[in-house]
């Protein structure tokens, strides 16, 4: 029997509530690519999302696969190096029931891509493997006042939070966990970090019964519904024992309560050093002053002997203790000597440096204080998605941009 | 009934994993940070850390209680049970 596919293909869907038109033009972005990510961006497909958005910097693993379902075993065979965004959106292409879906996918950190990648998205769905990071997502959608959902998994139990941002007030996710603890570098560090720990990682039928939960939420999102808007839900597997938590409003909370407003886009490349960017801001202050995204890791000890070194990177680029060529062998790093700049000046020497290495991509947002009126401006660089995203369409296997993506072995990809 | 912010109370604190029970002692400065520090300590739960973190919800009205805040003061009487929820970082 031949299947029309056309005909009746979103009626179940259109029962439960959702609405064709909004899924239609609907934009999601998924922030980590592991069994999580994975699973709720199969969901967000099948159920016709026209636009998914998807950021991980990590490379796939053999025990990725059985709770990977996007993940095409065919093309993962032989020994090239494969990333998690670029298989979950070519998996994610190739199930999409949206009319005209388009995949992007950006192989970076979360923090490489920046504000801009968010922007004209309707729900932003945190499935990172690292709380840090969470607490960074969480930031940037409530900077942005985007939804988030968040979620995370561990053995047999998990849990999903839903954030609208729609007001200062609201609780955000770092009002429940103010403190985070880093550690964690990728989905493969991670797993290890639990098997040592003697817990048990996760599954694929937790992996997709979160993920199932994350992209309906993310679709009640799209549709400005929130049913479990401001509460965590915790789910054991096993037990089936749950627990709904109402989230409170922190009054210490470290996190980010407060909305940028009235950006205004600059003709400024991320290429150009930052002095472009102080000298176009002129046009609005007068002493205008860069508040960077990130600290700006100047200068750090070397980790066996001390000794300063010059590092200039964002400190999400800092990924391992620096030493000298002298120490080959060195123990933890302290934080201690740590030189960082969290703003930039017109007479400061970082201002000859590009606003790329100072961690602002192409349409980066960001602020600029007047420290002349105590007036706070918020600026964007120039550039857009393309430059972000390497962007996929159904029609054509060719990518219509590379974004920000540096996977060199993959620019001349065979079809899919 | 409410509490006198100086008197000491005691909680019931729910293990997020399974039915064990931690009844404690709680002054009235103690915070939800310093609480779970000292079921940390006490063995009741693991450390947190890069896997994993803690928040603590109020089983009478279903409401997280904000850790820096004193609990107290986030409105726990002598009595109240105190669940501990643990969020997952692995996805």
């Amino acid at each position: 029997m031949d299947i029309d596919i056309n005909s009746g293909l979103f009626s179940r869907e259109t029962l439960a509530g959702y609405d064709r038109g909004r899924m239609s033009s609907a934009v999601v972005t998924v922030v980590g690519l592991g069994a999580g990510g994975c699973n709720v961006v199969q969901t967000l497909a099948l159920a016709g999302v026209r636009e998914i958005r998807l950021i991980d910097f990590d490379t796939v693993e053999p025990s990725n696969l059985t709770r990977s379902p996007l993940f095409d075993r065919r093309r993962l065979a032989g020994k090239r190096t494969r990333y998690k965004a670029r298989e979950a959106a070519l998996g994610a292409l190739a199930c999409s029931y949206a009319a005209d879906p388009i995949v992007r996918f950006a192989i970076a950190r979360f923090e490489e891509v920046g504000l801009g990648a968010l922007v004209g998205s309707d729900v932003v769905i945190a499935a990172v493997d690292s709380l840090r990071i969470r607490a960074l997502v969480a930031d940037a959608t409530r900077l942005l006042g985007i939804p988030m959902v968040e979620l995370g998994f561990s053995g047999s139990r998990g849990q999903i939070s839903v954030f609208p941002n729609t007001g200062g007030d609201e609780p955000c996710w770092r009002c429940l966990h103010p403190e985070v603890v880093d550690g964690i570098a990728s989905c493969t560090l991670y797993a290890q970090g639990v098997v040592e720990s003697g817990a048990i990682p996760a599954t694929q039928p937790l992996a997709a019964v979160q993920g199932a939960l994350a992209a309906e939420h993310g679709i009640q999102a799209v549709h400005g519904r929130f049913p479990l808007g401001g509460r965590a839900f915790f789910l054991d597997l096993h037990t089936g024992q749950s627990r709904v938590l109402h989230l409170t409003t922190d009054p210490d909370c470290p996190g980010v309560h407060r909305r940028l407003v009235g950006v205004r886009p600059l003709a400024v490349r991320s290429e150009e050093p930052v002095r472009a960017v102080l000298e176009a801001v002129r046009e609005f202050t007068t002493e205008p002053v860069m508040h960077l995204p990130a600290p700006y890791v100047v200068e750090m000890p070397c980790a066996a002997c001390g000794s300063p070194i010059e590092i200039g990177k964002p400190v999400w680029a800092v990924t391992q203790p620096p030493r000298c060529a002298k120490c080959p062998d060195l123990p933890r790093l302290g934080d201690s000597g740590i030189v960082v700049a969290s703003t930039v000046a017109g007479d400061d020497p970082l201002a000859q440096r590009r606003c790329r290495a100072l961690g602002l991509p192409p349409a980066a947002i960001f602020e600029v204080e007047d420290r002349a009126t105590g007036a706070m401006h918020v600026v964007s660089l120039a550039g857009g998605l393309d430059d972000l995203f390497e962007t996929r369409r159904r029609e054509s296997n060719a990518p219509a941009s590379l974004g920000i993506n540096k996977d060199e072995e993959h620019r001349q990809e065979e079809p899919t | 009934m409410t509490t006198a912010p100086n008197t000491k109370i005691t909680a019931v604190f729910l293990h997020p994993r399974d039915s064990r029970e931690f009844k404690a002692e709680v002054g009235p400065g103690t915070t939800g940070k310093q609480a779970i520090d000292g079921l940390v300590k006490a063995g009741f739960i693991e450390a947190a850390g890069a896997t994993r973190a803690y928040a603590l919800q109020l089983q009478r009205t279903g409401a997280s209680i904000p850790l820096s805040a004193a609990l107290v003061t986030a409105g726990i009487q002598d009595g109240d049970i105190v669940a501990v929820t643990e969020t997952s970082a692995g996805a």
